[in-house]
């Protein structure tokens, strides 16, 4: 199958004398070892790991509720009771830094899996079909690319109404096109290689190609764009709480941004733990992504 | 053969650019009518329900009873003349109302596109000179930063270390309000406002900037007429800026053109961090009171310039490159 | 400051480059002595992977990573190259010591004008002032044949055919008026009608400017007919070198044999073609003793064991063989 370098799929005589789980474990163990030796996607995997217990966690790290005013003295400086201090209106900042990773993680990892569903079926028809189809979903792409979609996501939220699952929608509707040319890229140049000419030798249907011989080995930019699309979903989203236009109902470190930013001079605390919240969540999955990108697609290094 | 084969691709570009205008503005049509709500909604604003009146007097002027067909056929003309509504709120045409504050977005985001151009490729070339050193890596550290930080907190975050404890520079708004400054005063004063935002703004491109010239860079470096430079005797800055950057250089221009829409998007943050007052803060106020023809107005607009930018660019690419000029020339 | 006519103009000593791969060390040049005298024409011959292109190298001090210096010493018209800071080098490049490479489409910069190429070199190299530079780009242009040298400035790389674009790349190398021109072959990768043409463009124009020629090459035939002496190299040394004729008649070491067999072979009518038997060696793990012993018809028990040193034959004539080496000397 692939070079070398790509040990994800591994050889299919391999596949066939061991059992699939014993594969599955052989090829994590040896793709662990070699992206240990990247710190900077080791530290990532640790934000990103991070955040999720924190997410998974916050009512048992943090019992005070992050929505309810009052709870303390407006306007604390980050002490002992407060480590993060209080807002404005008596609201526990560190409350909200645990609560907040909860929504910013669902809809961020939501949003990825809902583009990347898209983006790979788009990309991945365009590019195994090609021909007039694959001039049309490639135009259509491009059109994508060139709007402002930052400004039609509020446009369609602010109209449509501010719930998660708008904003789930629409920030995956406007975002697959990243995904959709990397996959037609490689369903492009996978097409061509003798596995698949074996397959469709064998008399194997155009699906059963897809899904089984090209996909597998496409897998690796998924993974990769995924993980950078969590990232990106997670501005977007921050973006859109801080105009104003999230759930109301939900604590989220955007909209605690906009809460603090007529505050800044008297309470900084209010604007900077959610904003580093928002900043290594984000570090995380970009750092995964390109971990994991350097360790899929190995580039010449020759030091 | 040449200019027959540019032309073609110039025109088809045209074609495309004008096909997603199009598209943008029926899919704008199609909101007015799909937004749960009625279609006065849309036309007059949420301020204007309050004036029954108001809402007839809209009701007619835009056929709201005549067939779906003709809306969309007088939606367009009205467009085509640069008819974009009419804001109760505002008292005062749509079209005005962002021609107004054009000039300060477009000062603000063509700021943060040259500086983040201009360091972006300066960051880029010089971590490619000593790849995996100290600098490298510190540039490779700041561009994984730049292009991970929410740009609202970005803002806020220098905001309180330059204007609220430092005291270096202005809190907001495009001008000092009252200081009645003229000539070169002027001018200095409105660029110590700009400074920040357009450094909060360009942020984003300049790490992703940094980051492809950086990798185009070592590629180039690599190569053989690289070595040829070298035993030419040419200086390190002749080879890094004559030989390599104008091979690594190109792919930066298109990240510029896919950047365009982002910077935009970002303006519109950056506005409102920053009470800049332009098209982007604007949208914002109109979105705090769901004034919806601006809303609409100022998406059509953006889009338009936008998709044009991107129209400009990728002309540009085509010409710069001479590989692709030349083969055209065959 | 350049040192008398009697003094070689360039003198290596014991130079060992080796690359520091994830592989292993690659002693790509393994301790070799050369001399080039002044306005002599030295040709260093051997097979693919020798070593011979990394002297060129590092006489230029141009080696890619992650290659390395590890000893020895070059000294170039009185001074030694690898004692040498990074400007004073870039110094003598291009001006005193020149290089002509292999590869003329990926040697040259493919977004730039040739004439612009040229015109940096003559604008650094003769202090020529940026308006006048076009013009000595088109004169040096018709220095080395290409015709409507006028027009030609003014192509891409890409616009010329291969032969013209060599005839670039030595224009380039001659416009600083070398002392010594390296050519690592520069004919290898040119059509076979087109190279005796650039052979005798080179040697021609060695003439004029009294250079020396250090040229690098696989084949012998252009050794015989272009060089006063030659280097034989083998898996990083150097296993024969002398006077071209000497070294063609009588050839001492049976490498070099082979090698004149070999392209003997395709002169003469012969009945069989001559093959050097097995492979050549592995840079990293080389063959114990003499590295040429497990090809070499006449290897003895001592060529596994014993390194050869050199042995000189007579006059500039030296080789490394135990064939000519005296037992336990």
């Amino acid at each position: 199958m692939r070079d070398e370098g790509d040990k994800l799929v591994c050889e299919k005589s391999v596949m066939l004398k061991k059992g699939r789980i014993e594969v599955t474990l052989y090829i994590l163990r040896s793709n662990w070892k070699r992206y240990k030796k990247n710190k900077a996607g080791v530290l990532g995997l640790f934000l990103v790991f991070f955040f999720i217990v924190v997410a998974l966690g916050a009512p048992l790290i943090s019992r005070v509720d992050p929505l309810r005013t009052m709870v303390g003295p407006p306007s604390v400086q980050p002490s002992l009771t407060y480590p993060m201090g209080t807002d404005d209106l008596g609201r526990d900042v560190f409350s909200g830094f645990v609560h907040g990773a909860r929504i910013s993680l669902f809809v961020g990892i939501m949003t990825a899996l809902m583009s990347a569903g898209i983006g790979v079926a788009l990309g991945a028809i365009a590019g195994y079909k090609g021909g007039k189809i694959d001039s049309a979903i490639m135009m259509i792409t491009n059109m994508f690319l060139v709007v402002p979609s930052f400004f039609l996501c509020l446009v369609i939220v602010a109209v449509f109404g501010a719930t998660i699952g708008n904003v789930i929608v629409v920030i995956a509707v406007l975002s697959w096109p990243s995904t959709a040319r990397l996959i037609r890229a490689d369903f492009m140049s996978l097409k061509e290689t003798e596995f698949v000419e074996a397959a469709r030798a064998i008399g194997a249907s155009d699906l059963d190609i897809v899904l089984k011989e090209i996909l597998p080995n496409a897998l690796t930019s998924i993974i990769v764009n995924t993980s950078l699309l969590v990232a990106n979903s997670i501005l977007v989203m921050a973006g859109l709480d801080f105009l104003g236009l999230g759930d109301p109902n939900v604590p989220s470190w955007g909209k605690m941004l906009m809460n603090a930013q007529p505050f800044l001079r008297q309470s900084w605390w209010m604007a900077l733990f959610p904003g580093i919240a928002i900043l290594l969540t984000v570090m995380g999955y970009n750092l995964v992504g390109d971990g994991l990108n350097d360790l899929l697609n190995p580039r010449l290094k020759e030091r | 053969m040449s200019r027959k084969g540019l032309l073609k691709q110039i025109l088809f570009k045209c074609a495309f650019t004008l096909l997603t205008i199009l598209i943008i503005v029926s899919v704008n049509f199609a909101l007015i009518h799909l937004a749960p709500g009625s279609p006065v909604l849309m036309i007059a604003g949420e301020a204007a329900m309050s004036d029954p009146e108001y809402l007839i007097k809209m009701s007619k002027y835009y056929g709201l009873d005549k067939p779906i067909i003709e809306q969309y056929f007088l939606y367009l003309q009205r467009l085509f003349v640069g008819d974009l509504g009419y804001s109760w709120r505002y008292n005062e045409r749509v079209a005005v109302l962002i021609l107004e504050r054009i000039p300060a977005t477009l000062l603000l985001t063509v700021s943060a596109m040259v500086f983040a151009v201009f360091f972006g490729i300066f960051l880029g070339v010089y971590a490619a000179r000593r790849p995996y050193s100290t600098v490298d890596n510190l540039v490779t550290t700041f561009v994984l930063t730049g292009y991970s930080i929410p740009i609202f907190w970005l803002g806020l975050m220098l905001i309180l270390l330059f204007s609220v404890n430092l005291g270096l520079l202005p809190i907001g708004g495009m001008r000092t309000i009252g200081g009645n400054l003229t000539g070169f005063d002027y001018i200095l004063d409105v660029l110590a406002h700009l400074l920040l935002p357009t450094v909060v703004l360009g942020t984003r491109t300049l790490a992703l900037v940094a980051r492809l010239t950086r990798a185009n860079m070592l590629y180039v470096l690599g190569l053989d007429y690289i070595v040829t430079a070298r035993s030419k005797g040419l200086s390190e800055r002749r080879i890094l800026f004559k030989h390599a950057l104008k091979n690594a250089f190109l792919p930066v221009i298109t990240i510029i053109g896919l950047q365009v829409p982002w910077i935009l998007g970002g303006a519109l943050l950056t506005e409102t961090t920053f009470s800049w007052p332009g098209m982007g803060r604007l949208m914002y106020e109109s979105l705090l009171t769901r004034d919806y023809p601006l809303i609409m107005g100022i998406l059509v607009v953006t889009t338009i310039v936008v998709v044009a930018a991107n129209l400009l660019v990728d002309i540009a690419y085509a010409f710069i490159d001479p590989r692709i000029r030349i083969t055209n020339e065959g | 400051m350049t040192v008398s006519s009697e003094e070689p103009l360039l003198t290596i000593r014991e130079l060992r480059t080796h690359f520091f791969t994830s592989q292993g060390i690659v002693r790509a040049v393994d301790g070799i002595d050369l001399r080039v005298d002044r306005e002599q024409t030295v040709g260093l011959v051997g097979e693919s992977g020798c070593g011979k292109s990394t002297v060129a190298m590092t006489i230029m001090k141009l080696i890619p990573m992650p290659g390395k210096v590890i000893s020895g010493s070059i000294v170039f018209n009185g001074k030694d190259l690898l004692k040498l800071s990074e400007d004073e080098t870039r110094r003598l490049r291009g001006r005193e010591l020149a290089m002509v490479f292999q590869d003329p489409m990926t040697y040259l910069n493919p977004v730039m004008k040739v004439g612009d190429q040229i015109s940096e070199c003559v604008v650094l190299h003769q202090e020529t002032p940026k308006k006048d530079a076009k013009k000595e780009a088109i004169k040096l242009l018709e220095k080395v044949g290409i015709p409507s040298a006028s027009r030609v400035v003014d192509y891409y790389p890409h616009q010329l055919s291969g032969g013209m674009r060599q005839r670039v790349l030595i224009a380039m190398a001659l416009s600083g008026n070398p002392l010594l021109l390296i050519a690592d072959e520069p004919t290898t990768a040119l059509d076979v009608t087109v190279q005796a043409q650039i052979l005798k463009l080179i040697e021609g124009l060695k003439e004029d400017y009294h250079s020396s020629l250090l040229l690098i090459t696989h084949d012998l035939g252009i050794v015989a007919s272009m060089c006063d002496k030659v280097y034989v190299m083998y898996a990083g040394k150097i296993v024969e070198q002398g006077d071209v004729l000497d070294l063609f008649e009588n050839p001492k070491h049976p490498y070099t044999s082979a090698l004149i067999s070999c392209s003997l072979s395709i002169d003469e009518y012969k009945k069989d073609l001559f093959a050097i038997g097995g492979t050549v060696p592995n840079l990293i793990n080389p063959p114990s003793g003499c590295r040429f012993h497990p090809r070499c018809p006449e290897a003895k028990d001592i060529c596994h064991i014993e390194e050869p040193q050199p042995v000189k034959i007579d006059g500039e004539h030296i080789v490394s063989c135990w064939l000519h080496m005296q037992k336990g000397g």
